[in-house]
């Protein structure tokens, strides 16, 4: 491998360096420099002007479009979902005569159970 | 160690910019345009295509404005920007037209004013040159970048652009060859 130190130059390399110069010397003018100014902030201020959905590509778009649909529509079958969940594990806590009250169920036991055991009083003795 | 002047002044510009002032960035751009285009004409093949990777390179560097630390050096950031940009278009003309470089070549922006002889040969001898090490010697020699801001722009090693340019150098010697001294 060749190590090259310093920046290799020679005597001729002014010439060759001056004529780089020459070819790739930049616009003189200053309106070219203005005009340039103003297709680059032409640009910009388009690019500062844009939604955020402009982002995407037209079929992107449309996509991130029917996706917020579809989950819109997920989330409200969920949420009735979880409603009528609900209510039926409340039906098989209660069970289906939950409207009569459970103290009166008791009470009707107590008394039929009193009625029984004066039955069996009566027919013992 | 205080800052210049300068640099004060561009990092006010800067956090203006971050904050949504298109005045404050089109200070910067006033301030970078001709290092910009400088830096994206080394690199493509014609003037236009250096304006496209400028326009380009500040439009990027507007949409990364909110990633840049105001300490650092704004000029460097934004020429590494326009170079990727210029590279970019680079890989895109040739995959497109890969015949296009001797007809590019030999249509600068401007006339330098110097002999037909001279033109026609630096024209030749850069077609000669591999992009990277075109792209190194006008940096080096025309914009006066040193090897290791060559070799961040160009994300190559400091010593990959100091070969580079030994050996366009050499090239351009060789093809120019006393020409000078002969007009």
């Amino acid at each position: 491998m060749k190590l090259i130190h310093g920046d290799g130059r020679d005597w001729s390399d002014d010439e060759v360096q001056e004529a780089l110069r020459a070819h790739y010397a930049p616009p003189g003018g200053d309106s070219y420099w203005a005009s340039l100014e103003r297709r680059i902030l032409t640009r910009v201020r388009a690019e500062a002007a844009r939604e955020w959905w402009t982002y995407f590509p037209g079929w992107v778009r449309y996509g991130v479009a029917a996706a917020a649909v579809a989950a819109l529509v997920v989330g409200i079958a969920t949420w009735q979902t979880s409603i009528a969940q609900e209510r039926i594990a409340y039906d098989e806590i209660l069970g289906p005569g939950s409207e009569v009250p459970i103290l009166t169920e008791s009470v009707t036991d107590r008394s039929r159970s009193q009625r029984e055991q004066t039955l069996r009083y009566l027919l013992s003795h | 160690m205080s800052e210049s002047p300068e640099r004060v002044h561009e990092q006010g510009l800067v956090i203006a910019a971050q904050k949504g002032d298109t005045e404050a960035f089109a200070a910067l751009v006033r301030l970078h345009q001709r290092r910009a285009y400088a830096v994206a004409r080394s690199i493509v093949l014609t003037h236009e295509d250096a304006e496209d990777a400028v326009q380009e390179g500040f439009l990027h560097a507007f949409r990364a404005l909110d990633r840049f630390l105001p300490d650092q050096a704004f000029g460097a950031w934004l020429h590494r920007i326009v170079a990727n940009a210029a590279l970019d278009i680079t890989r895109r003309k040739k995959v497109r037209d890969a015949d296009a470089l001797s007809d590019t070549i030999a249509s600068p922006f401007r006339d330098p004013g110097e002999s037909d002889e001279l033109r026609r040969r630096l024209e030749s001898a850069l077609t000669t040159l591999g992009e990277r090490q075109r792209s190194v010697i006008v940096l080096h020699d025309v914009e006066g970048y040193k090897h290791s801001e060559i070799g961040r722009m160009l994300g190559i090693p400091e010593g990959t652009a100091r070969s580079d340019l030994h050996h366009a150098r050499a090239r351009l010697r060789e093809a120019l060859g006393g020409i000078r001294s002969k007009l």
